[in-house]
């Protein structure tokens, strides 16, 4: 479903809401440029050692890295660092009408173990995007990033940065706490989210891409290699969703919804049922939970798409999805892009049921992002190529 | 009696009093031991219980204690023809100190023999339980008591180490199950008795419901680590039994691991066949807790999602914990057709054992004899 | 009224087992009243007379408070621990699964159960 530039409505042209397209920074200059001069003076430029060196570096370090097949070519992996870039590889090859940046890996440093330092970081990237990026391309929308180590700055630059109106959420970035994302201790972001209105995004990844962060990857320890942790990303945001249900999250924040993405979908109907089932004989512990726990993730959590389950045949993937109830109603169309699995949206509407295509290309997006509503596809046609 | 006939691989068995292990503890030890069960998290069931309420013996013995009990309000009224006893529920092998916890299991092991295991009744098997934290140890554990023959898997409860149970640090135990031709089983529960591991990708359980909605995670992991470290590949007989995780989580991850086996293999030398073929061919599940789903219609689809389901099921009561299903009930969720080897030939098979026409047809001649 | 027992074959707090015209019914005294259920659990057909009678908790306020109503008795189902409102069969959660609730009486000292269905309203 390609778009040439300037060219009529397309014919069963479906608005298209990507919620996750990862934008990093190439270099940390760009970056350390939006903090304050002492930051920037003890970061260090590169240059100042020989051999180049001389800057501290903010790179998350991982113990897991993707194993490319060796000579192929990286160009479509290659991170997206700035939005001409983008826009030639996502809105002008029709992949997208409207797009959410959420960072890449960089994202995650709010899981660095100087927590002052995670601190400026996610300061100085919610700067740089506001400066960078949304100015560049009225299609692109993004995250704020915020700082989970410390929930009262976390909160406060909520307050702050929330005011721009293309923010449309909130990404809890790294575990640099190491808590279920439902805990107590995250309330303060939560309470700072609800108040300004925007939905909080929780990235699959963390663990293994910051080896700093002090949440396991795999629940029995770390996993020996990067495919396996890849693999068991959708079990972390099994932890986070169970927790923000039985930590009462949606109870003291009736209006706050959640974003999980990066684990695909399939991993959310066997999670529904063991909790609801669960939860019938066990709720004397947490009366605060006032519903079964699939009503309040179907009322509050929506899920990414990306990157969508990979079934044995087209019938066997159908087969699952039916069994999912209402997924019209859940998932949020997501690419993932540059990641090596991401996703386009045709190869997503080939096998989503009869129906649902519309709200999960958009309509959840504009209302899990209402910051988000009133976009449309029209936007496309008033853009300068 | 109500329901199919059972070979139920999951019944939890205890002790009426310390004691009666204790009693086969070397002296040298039973000063140290400050506990039979290594210090677990806090997370507790409502009631301060997880066995069924009514399962307490006469004067209070514990759940699962009394043979008497366990056969009239189990065994017969539920026509059970094999039960694996699985102890209650294997992690006292996970004491920090390994020597204690090694001389432990075997007294637990010992007393399992000369009291659960003498008592006449056919339908009894049961596991030889390891303590994990020196698999050198636990494969001689294994060596010691094969060969009883009502003992017909090896049991790996605790995790002290903080790997999943097929990374080769295991390999000493993989090794002597495969050389004594018995299958491993891995009970999910004792992974709050280990430190090492926070137990959930992500974060930590913070009440009962995360902890048991979340077990699912050790599980997966566990499962992966097999194939990954190619142990199903290094022991060609090998076979592995999940125990008391439900189904439900199966197809989705197994269509995971598949569509990855590319990066799989530019990792890891050992995946050499599609992952969902080793789980085919050596790995069975325990059907409890049975997952309800919004309706029958749904779970039984969502099983049929993974190719082969029908030959994988094995059922299991939990008897006596609170979770246990009631075989009645889940013979009516699940079809007709998969009756025959969910609730018996899938895990006689799999021990090695007569399906239950022959068994049948054998306590027949036995009885004319 | 069938007649199912004298008031002191019923301990504070203790279900009992009683059938009632071949029906199983379980008792429960508690606090100067009786009340009467059908006695399977509708999860997976549980004797309801085999758990737990303890008076219901709620949340309160906030998240973290738990709230106690002396007014209510709950029995807790001794498998999975289904929790029952004895006042109307209604579950814990709100939903679908409740159990049927049969009128209770006590008249010089005898305990009666009728079998007429009750809607009865919560205190």
């Amino acid at each position: 479903m390609t778009l040439e530039a300037g060219s009529e409505t397309r014919v069963d042209a479906q608005p298209i809401i990507d919620s996750c397209v990862q934008h990093g920074w190439r270099d940390q200059q760009e970056i350390t440029a939006y903090m304050s001069p002492g930051w920037r003076e003890y970061l260090g430029r590169p240059g100042l050692l020989p051999n180049g060196g001389g800057a501290i570096s903010i790179a998350v370090g991982s113990a897991y890295k993707f194993p490319a097949r060796p000579g192929v070519g990286r160009e479509a992996i290659r991170a997206i660092t700035d939005p001409a870039d983008l826009r030639t590889r996502l809105f002008d090859r029709g992949l997208a009408d409207h797009a959410v940046l959420g960072f890449d890996e960089g994202g995650f440093a709010t899981a660095l173990i100087n927590p002052y330092l995670a601190l400026e970081i996610a300061r100085a990237a919610n700067a740089w995007t506001l400066e960078k990026w949304l100015p560049a391309d009225p299609r692109l929308f993004a995250l704020m990033l915020v700082p989970t180590q410390i929930p009262t700055e976390a909160a406060a630059e909520i307050r702050r940065v929330g005011l721009s109106p293309r923010i449309v959420g909130v990404f809890l970035g790294g575990n640099g706490l190491g808590k279920s994302f439902g805990h107590p201790c995250y309330h303060p972001i939560y309470e700072a989210a609800a108040e300004m209105g925007l939905p909080i995004v929780i990235k699959a990844g963390g663990e293994a891409a910051v080896i700093d962060s002090p949440a396991s990857v795999g629940a029995m320890g770390d996993p020996a290699t990067y495919a396996e942790a890849r693999i068991m990303e959708s079990h972390s945001l099994m932890t986070h969703a169970t927790s923000l249900i039985t930590q009462g999250v949606f109870e003291r924040f009736p209006s706050l919804k959640a974003l999980l993405l990066g684990g695909g979908v399939l991993w959310v109907p066997p999670l529904l049922w063991r909790l609801d089932e669960k939860y019938k004989g066990l709720s004397r512990e947490i009366p605060w939970v006032r519903r079964l726990p699939s009503e309040i993730f179907r009322t509050h959590i929506r899920v990414g798409t990306y990157p969508f389950d990979k079934a044995p045949t087209p019938a066997l993937l159908g087969k699952a999805l039916r069994v999912f109830d209402h997924i019209e109603d859940i998932l949020c169309y997501a690419s993932g892009v540059p990641s090596w699995d991401a996703d386009e949206p045709a190869m997503l509407t080939r096998q989503l049921p009869e129906g649902t295509v519309p709200a999960i290309l958009s309509g959840n997006a504009t209302a899990l992002f209402p910051r988000m509503q009133g976009v449309s596809c029209t936007a496309l046609h008033s853009v300068s190529p | 009696m109500a329901g199919p006939a059972l070979f139920d691989c999951d019944i939890h068995h205890n002790w009426k009093a310390e004691e009666d292990v204790l009693h086969y503890l070397p002296r040298r030890w039973r000063d140290s031991l400050h506990s039979m069960s290594p210090p677990m998290m806090w997370l507790q069931q409502s009631f301060g219980t997880n066995a069924r309420l009514d399962s307490f013996g006469a004067g209070g013995s514990p759940p699962g204690s009394s043979y008497e009990m366990l056969r009239t309000q189990y065994l017969d009224p539920f026509n059970v023809r094999k039960a694996k006893l699985s102890f209650y529920i294997g992690q006292n092998g996970g004491l920090v100190n390994p020597y204690l916890a090694d001389a432990l299991v075997r007294a637990m092991n010992d007393w399992n023999r000369d009291y659960w295991l003498s008592i006449d009744d056919d339908r009894l098997i049961s596991v030889i339980l390891l303590a994990t934290q020196d698999p050198v140890q636990a494969a001689a554990e294994i060596r010691r008591l094969a060969g009883h023959p009502k003992l017909v898997e090896v049991l790996l409860v605790p995790n002290p180490l903080g790997k999943p149970f097929g990374h080769p640090i295991y390999d000493p135990i993989h090794a002597a199950a495969a050389e004594v031709g018995l299958p491993l089983g891995i009970h999910i529960g004792g992974e709050g008795f280990a430190r090492p591991t926070l137990n959930v990708a992500g974060g930590q359980a913070n009440c009962k419901l995360d902890f048991l909605a979340l077990q699912i995670e050790p599980m997966m992991h566990h499962l992966l680590s097999f194939i990954v470290h190619g142990v199903f590949e290094r022991y060609p007989a090998l076979k592995l039994m999940l125990i008391e995780m439900g189904l439900a989580w199966l197809p989705a991850f197994a269509w995971k691991l598949d569509a990855m086996v590319d990066v799989l293999r530019r990792e890891t030398d050992w995946v050499k066949r599609l992952p969902s073929d080793y789980i085919r061919e050596r790995v069975r599940l325990t059907t409890q807790p049975m997952e309800a789903g919004p309706s029958r219609r749904h779970m039984v689809e969502l099983l049929e999602t993974f190719d082969g389901i029908e030959d994988v099921l094995c059922y299991a009561s939990d008897y006596p914990h609170w979770d246990a299903d009631n075989s009645v009930v889940i013979a009516s969720r699940v079809p007709k057709a998969w009756h025959a080897k969910l609730f018996y030939d899938n895990a006689a098979a799999f021990y090695g054992m007569p399906p239950l026409a022959e068994a049948d047809a054998g306590a027949r001649v036995d009885a004319d004899a | 009224m069938p007649d199912v027992g004298a008031e002191s074959d019923f301990q504070e707090g203790r279900p009992a087992l009683v059938t009632v015209r071949g029906r199983e019914v379980a008792v429960v005294r508690w606090r100067g009243a009786f009340y009467a259920v059908a006695a399977r659990c509708p999860h997976m057909n549980a004797l309801l007379s085999g758990g737990v009678v303890c008076p219901k908790l709620t949340g309160g306020a906030d998240v973290g408070m738990i709230e106690l109503d002396e007014r209510v008795p709950t029995l807790a189902c001794p498998w999975h621990g289904w929790l029952f409102d004895l006042h109307t069969g209604a579950p814990a959660w709100d939903g679908t699964y409740g159990i049927r609730t049969y009128r209770a009486s006590c008249e010089d000292g005898r305990v009666h159960v009728s079998l007429d269905r009750v809607r009865a309203e919560p205190p």
